[in-house]
C-alpha cells in the first residue's frame, strides 16, 4: 500500500512539475513599472537611447497610475 | 486687325503664365497613413502582457494619419492631432511607442529651394528648432514601377545615417516624377518627384490622397531662434550620455 502510494504521488509530482512553462514561472517574477518598462523598449528596440527613452518613462507612469501591467 | 489679334494673342499669353504662376504656388496636401511592421517577432515567447501593448500601440498607429504640405517652394509635415482619446497616460504610451516605429521628427520643414530642412524635437521636455542641410540619402532609381494613388511611382533605395543610434538605415522609397516636387514625409526628399511611399525598418509609411488646398499656407518658424546642426550634434552626444545612466 505504501509502495502504491509512494509511486502515485511521484507520478503526480512529476505530471505537474512537466506541465509548468517559462510562462508559469514568470508569473512569480512581477517586475517593478520601471523594470517591466524598461524590459520591453530593449526586447524591441534592442537598447535605450534617445529615440526610446520616452517611451519608458511613459510606460512607468502608466503602470504605476494603474493603467499598464507588466505581469 | 492685325493689331487686334496680336493683341488679343498677348492677353492670352500673359492669362496662360498667370493661370500658372498661381497654380505653382497653390498648396497641396498629402495624407499619409502608417504601418508597423516586424514589431512582434522579438516578443514571441515573452509575457502576454508585453505582446498586448504592442499590439494596441499598432492599433493606435494605423488609426494615425500624417499630413504634408507642400508647394513649389517649401513642405511642412507633421502628425495630425488625434482627437478624443480619454486617457492620457495611454495616449502617452501609444504615442511614444508609435514615435519609436517611425523616429519622425515632430514637425518638419522643408525649404526646397534651400535644400535645407528645419526640424522640431523634443528632447526631456525641451523643444529644440533645428536648421540643417538636406539629408543626402544617395539615391538610387530602380527599374520597378507600381500605381500609387492612379499614378505610376518609381522605386529608389537610399541610406542615411541615423545621429543617436549612430546607425546607417536602409530606404526604399517610391516617388512619383509627374509631381515633379522634391519632396516627401518626414525627412525623405531629394528624389525627383513627390514620394509617397517609404518602406523604413518598423514602419511603411503610404500615400493615401492627395488635395489641393486653398488656405493652408506653410508658415516657416522664426529663424532667429533655431539652432544650428554642429550645436544640435554637441546636444545629442551630451543627451546620449545622460540617457545611457537610464
Amino acid at each position: 500500500m505504501k509502495k502504491v502510494f509512494s509511486i502515485i504521488a511521484l507520478s503526480a509530482m512529476t505530471l505537474s512539475l512537466s506541465s509548468f512553462t517559462n510562462q508559469d514561472l514568470l508569473i512569480f517574477e512581477a517586475p517593478t513599472c520601471f523594470e517591466g518598462a524598461r524590459a520591453l523598449v530593449i526586447m524591441t528596440d534592442g537598447q535605450i537611447n534617445l529615440s526610446n527613452h520616452r517611451r519608458v518613462l511613459a510606460y512607468t507612469r502608466a503602470c504605476e497610475a494603474g493603467e499598464l501591467t507588466f505581469n | 486687325m492685325f493689331y487686334k489679334v496680336k493683341t488679343i494673342f498677348t492677353f492670352c499669353v500673359f492669362y496662360v503664365c498667370l493661370c500658372f504662376c498661381a497654380n505653382a504656388q497653390n498648396t497641396h496636401k498629402v495624407t499619409y497613413k502608417i504601418q508597423p511592421i516586424n514589431i512582434m517577432e522579438p516578443l514571441e515567447g515573452q509575457r502576454k502582457s508585453y505582446q498586448d501593448i504592442m499590439r494596441k500601440s499598432i492599433e493606435y498607429a494605423e488609426n494615425l494619419e500624417y499630413i504634408l504640405l507642400f508647394n513649389q517652394k517649401k513642405s511642412h509635415f507633421s502628425q495630425k492631432k488625434v482627437l478624443q482619446f480619454d486617457n492620457s497616460y495611454m495616449k502617452d504610451v501609444h504615442e511614444s511607442t508609435v514615435k519609436s516605429f517611425t523616429n519622425f521628427y515632430d514637425e518638419i520643414f522643408l525649404l526646397i529651394e534651400e535644400d535645407s530642412l528645419i526640424f522640431k524635437r523634443n528632447f526631456f521636455n525641451i523643444n529644440y528648432q533645428v536648421k540643417r542641410d538636406n539629408y543626402d540619402f544617395d539615391w538610387e532609381i530602380e527599374n520597378d514601377t507600381k500605381t500609387i494613388l492612379n499614378l505610376k511611382a518609381y522605386m529608389a533605395n537610399g541610406k542615411y545615417h541615423d545621429l543617436i543610434t549612430d546607425k546607417s538605415i536602409d530606404i526604399e522609397a517610391w516617388f512619383i516624377p509627374s509631381i515633379p516636387i522634391k519632396t516627401g514625409p518626414d525627412i525623405f526628399s531629394g528624389l525627383p518627384g513627390l514620394i509617397v511611399e517609404v518602406h523604413l525598418p518598423k514602419v511603411i509609411i503610404k500615400a493615401i490622397k492627395i488635395d489641393e488646398v486653398t488656405n493652408d499656407s506653410i508658415k516657416l518658424p522664426d529663424q532667429e531662434v533655431l539652432m544650428n546642426y554642429s550645436e544640435y550634434k554637441s546636444l545629442i552626444m551630451r543627451l546620449n550620455k545622460k540617457v545611457k545612466e537610464f
